[in-house]
């Protein structure tokens, strides 16, 4: 019949119009609420001086001069990559000892149990949980100072010293977060099949052979799945600064998204907000980069 | 043959005592980390007088459950947890049907620039929100959203992460389950409602359960776009419960922290089976 022909044509028009309506509401607001607004800070409001009253004016590179003469920019940096080399260690090492140690368990129930336990501080509102926090810190009252001084130690201001602060909010942090990175190793880990292990110890390796050897390569694609997230999620660390210590003493605790929201929404400088936006979003680009650059060396996606 | 028995008897004794050392170590960490929580439960129970008392306590004395009757009383609430119920079960729910369809797509259908829209989508999962949250205040600011629930939740409706996730999971739907269905006069939709959706439920749960702990835990985005008191999220109103310190004490504060856990605690009751699952289905292991 003659309409054959013509509907291969149309038959293929018609998939297309299907695929683009099943993607068009997710397509349309990813780009109306995230995809806009990174292109504007890119390429027009990092250039620009404006306010919520003042019209977008363009003034070049302005704003980027203003970074070196802003005398917080500098700390406000170093403190950004102190947390990350502080916190992302401890998920991703100590997310991964946990989860091997939790793995190892023979008791399927207390396994269970433990599974349930470390992942539970992440679901917990964190604006309440952290008011625990701040008393349990409190210098006077708190349950970190009782436990030291019982133990005949000295007091420590947790949140008010500037030498204590970053170290507080780090411990927080790797409590209430270290349970994400916990269950995908551990997921990892359950979906390693039990032949290859047993096999391996039937020919005679112990248990670090088998470690070493078999689990941690076997788990590496997960492995970079929890780096990558967990260096992207740190840069932006934002909730428990402001939560626990507003970024100080002074600005001794302060991150750069702390210092966008202090720039952006209380000073009402927005150029100089976006600029420091486009300055965040082109490290965690350059990370990422760099993670998936070198992920060949080290990941292992065909030893299913 | 005795020497081979007690080798083997050693090796066994020596699981065993792995096996203690291990649980000894985890039940250890555990309760450390659940010491947070035992002691603002406790605390929460004591006589408002007496909630800074050294030794702290860890496991209730007194069982004053007034001071949860009087928090409910003395602060709104009620009208917080209805803010943020709502915001977060909207973006929840209508956002799984957005993120599944175009899951659905991405998987299992064929259409130009396919790939290039997912990957579109995918980069969100490497942009800090305060990048550029400046610019989107001003878009929520033309469009009349800002101290308005819109602005926290329109823009959470596009779920690059579950994307990602519910994809992997219905790429793994045979082909043939789609062209068999088609052939039967099936519309693509009922191909995705009755049998891609069904077979991708773990998968949707956990999706499902990670967006509303991202979304009950927003503070961000109440914090730059919502000024009137009864539109605040609880996130905030915790924030403000802060300032209870003065007014009445320590126990009054920890009683509405254990309040505001309330919902979280049974959605993850419910979802917790799921998590693993959910995500082995979706590929990310090892």
């Amino acid at each position: 019949m003659n309409t054959k022909t013509i509907s291969a044509r149309q038959r293929k028009i018609r998939d297309n119009v299907t695929g683009y309506l099943f993607m068009a509401p997710t397509v349309f607001f990813y780009t109306v609420f995230t995809g806009i607004p990174l292109l504007m800070t890119v390429f027009v409001l990092s250039f620009s001086d404006f306010s919520l009253l003042k019209p977008i004016t363009f003034i070049g590179l302005k704003n980027f001069r203003s970074l070196f003469t802003d005398p917080d920019f500098r700390t406000v940096m170093l403190n950004t990559l102190k947390f990350v080399s502080i916190i992302a260690p401890v998920h991703i090492i100590g997310g991964l000892v946990l989860a091997l140690a939790v793995n190892g368990v023979k008791n399927r129930r207390l396994q269970g149990v433990y599974r349930i336990l470390f992942y539970f501080p992440l679901v917990v509102t964190t604006s309440a949980i952290v008011i625990v926090w701040g008393y349990l810190y409190d210098k006077d009252f708190g349950v970190f100072n009782w436990m030291i001084t019982t133990l005949g130690g000295k007091r420590v201001n947790w949140l008010g010293d500037s030498r204590w602060a970053l170290l507080s909010i780090a411990i927080f942090s790797a409590w209430k977060f270290i349970g994400n990175a916990f269950l995908y190793y551990y997921i990892g880990l359950q979906n390693i099949p039990e032949t290859q292990i047993e096999a391996a110890r039937i020919d005679g390796a112990n248990r670090w052979q088998c470690l070493f050897r078999i689990q941690i390569p076997l788990l590496t694609p997960t492995i970079f799945f929890v780096v990558v997230t967990t260096l992207i999620n740190c840069f932006q660390i934002f909730d428990e600064t402001y939560f626990l210590t507003k970024g100080g003493p002074g600005v001794s605790s302060q991150t750069i998204a702390m210092h966008i929201y202090r720039k952006g929404f209380q000073e009402y400088h927005f150029g100089y907000a976006s600029t420091l936006g486009l300055i965040l979003f082109i490290i965690v680009l350059i990370v990422t980069i760099i993670m998936f650059a070198g992920q060949n060396k080290w990941v292992n996606y065909d030893m299913e | 043959m005795t020497e081979k028995k007690t080798k083997k008897k050693n090796s066994i004794g020596k699981e065993r005592l792995i096996q203690v050392v291990l649980n000894t170590i985890l039940i250890i960490f555990g309760l450390l980390f659940l010491m947070p929580f035992f002691w603002a439960f406790s605390t929460s129970l004591r006589l408002p007088k007496n909630s800074f008392d050294l030794p702290p306590s860890f496991f209730p004395t007194d069982w004053r459950w007034g001071n949860y009757a009087h928090i409910f009383k003395a602060f709104d609430f009620l009208q917080f947890f209805k803010n943020s119920i709502k915001i977060t079960f909207v973006i929840v729910f209508v956002g799984i049907f957005f993120t599944t369809l175009a899951a659905f797509a991405v998987a299992k259908l064929n259409f130009i620039g396919k790939n290039l829209l997912f990957f579109y989508i995918i980069t969100g999962l490497m942009i800090p929100f305060q990048s550029y949250a400046i610019a989107q205040f001003m878009i929520m600011n033309k469009l009349k959203f800002v101290n308005s629930h819109w602005a926290l939740i329109l823009p959470y409706l596009a779920n690059p992460f579950g994307l990602f996730l519910v994809t992997q999971n219905m790429r793994s739907i045979p082909d043939s389950y789609v062209e068999a269905a088609v052939i039967d006069g099936c519309s693509k939709f009922r191909v995705y409602w009755n049998i891609a959706v069904p077979m991708c439920i773990p998968t949707i749960v956990v999706t499902c359960f990670m967006k509303f702990i991202e979304q009950w835990n927003n503070f961000f985005a109440p914090l730059i776009y919502i000024n009137s008191t009864e539109k605040f999220t609880l996130t905030m109103g915790m924030q403000s419960l802060k300032g209870f310190r003065s007014a009445g004490s320590l126990a009054y504060i920890l009683a509405g922290v254990m309040i505001s856990m309330t919902v979280p605690t049974l959605v993850y009751a419910f979802g917790q089976n799921f998590l693993t699952r959910g995500i082995s289905l979706s590929g990310l292991k090892g």
